[in-house]
């Protein structure tokens, strides 16, 4: 009775934890002031820093299988203009749980950031992680670039919220 | 026995609702009224009215300089424009002549340039401040000569009988401002 009750929720945890995302790191780009009459901006895009966002990824792994999850990416505007366009790529690997068993895989060319949810990259979870579902990848460095600044554009601020979304494969 | 089983179901019921699927992060960009103008290239401008080759002919009625190039850059809120009015801020146009200025296509640049109100073909009377170029939203026009608007002056004699032999200089200033 004993083992049959210690497999069930052994199976019952395997199956009903998962995955989870955090992220962290906001950017707000500066604009350099226009210095020379009858120019616009100087450089009509902008760069963040190699780890602007980081992503951390936690509850991964299983004893069963490989797991391979997927973060989707996508933003949600507030205030926005069509001829600004964001990208979003890995600029690191972050730091696993276990060494050699997690990996992340892809996303590593800017890619555009648009309103639909798209793959960014893979994280790739080792049979042997032994994580229990508790293996993690923890900030994964993510870096923006932001093009079509100009003064064509309103005056105003824009401002849009990314999403990351993790989905197990 | 089957007290614990339920509490445990519970409890992992309860981790599988606390999980975090998604994450988000904020991008803000903040782009500032700008509004900037001037004239390339530096220096003045010389209109001199010539002798005529012949006595008895008028003066050459008609002098022009072209060698003036008007730019700016604006950036504006939403539905707010600009516009260039152009004045006589210093000197006074001597008696018996008159200064106009055209400005002529835009060459270069971009955005809402806006819309010349004192073009080459009908050249406003410089004097007081008059509307030059209307309706500027976010544009800018390139930089230095060969961009933006080419200023034309031109000088002409209004009434033979008041000129008078001399040099005389104007300063000309021009505003952007928004409507």
């Amino acid at each position: 009775m004993k083992i049959r009750l210690l497999t069930f929720l052994l199976s019952l945890n395997l199956i009903v934890k998962g995955q989870t995302i955090s992220v962290s790191g906001n950017w707000i780009p500066t604009v350099t002031a226009i210095t020379t009459t009858g120019s616009d901006y100087s450089s009509s895009a902008l760069t963040s820093a190699a780890n602007q966002t980081l992503i951390t990824a936690g509850g991964l792994g299983s004893l069963l299988s490989i797991k391979n999850y997927q973060i989707s990416v996508s933003k949600t505007n507030t205030n926005w203009h069509n001829n600004l366009v964001l990208t979003a790529r890995r600029t690191g690997t972050g730091t696993p749980s276990f060494l050699g068993l997690l990996s992340a895989s892809g996303g590593t060319t800017a890619q555009t950031i648009t309103n639909i949810s798209t793959a960014f990259f893979t994280i790739n979870v080792s049979i042997l992680s032994l994580g229990l579902g508790n293996a993690s990848i923890s900030n994964i460095p993510i870096e923006y670039s932001l093009s079509g600044i100009s003064v064509i554009l309103p005056a105003k601020t824009y401002s849009t919220t990314i999403t990351y979304t993790i989905v197990e494969l | 026995m089957r007290k614990f089983v339920l509490i445990s179901l519970s409890t992992l019921i309860y981790l599988k609702s606390q999980a975090q699927t998604s994450g988000s992060a904020s991008v803000s960009l903040t782009l500032s009224s700008v509004a900037r103008i001037s004239i390339a290239s530096s220096g003045s401008s010389t209109l001199s009215l010539g002798s005529p080759s012949t006595a008895g002919l008028p003066l050459s009625t008609t002098a022009k300089d072209e060698t003036k190039w008007l730019n700016f850059t604006s950036a504006v809120g939403s539905g707010v424009s600009r516009r260039i009015e152009a004045s006589i801020s210093a000197g006074t146009v001597p008696n018996g002549l008159e200064l106009k200025l055209g400005l002529n296509t835009a060459v270069g640049g971009g955005g809402t340039l806006g819309t010349i109100v004192a073009n080459v073909a009908s050249p406003i009377k410089l004097g007081a401040s008059a509307i030059v170029l209307d309706n500027i939203t976010g544009a800018y026009t390139g930089v230095g000569v060969g961009n933006g608007f080419k200023l034309t002056y031109t000088i002409n004699v209004s009434n033979y009988g008041l000129l008078r032999r001399g040099t005389s200089v104007v300063q000309i200033t021009y505003t952007l401002i928004d409507n």
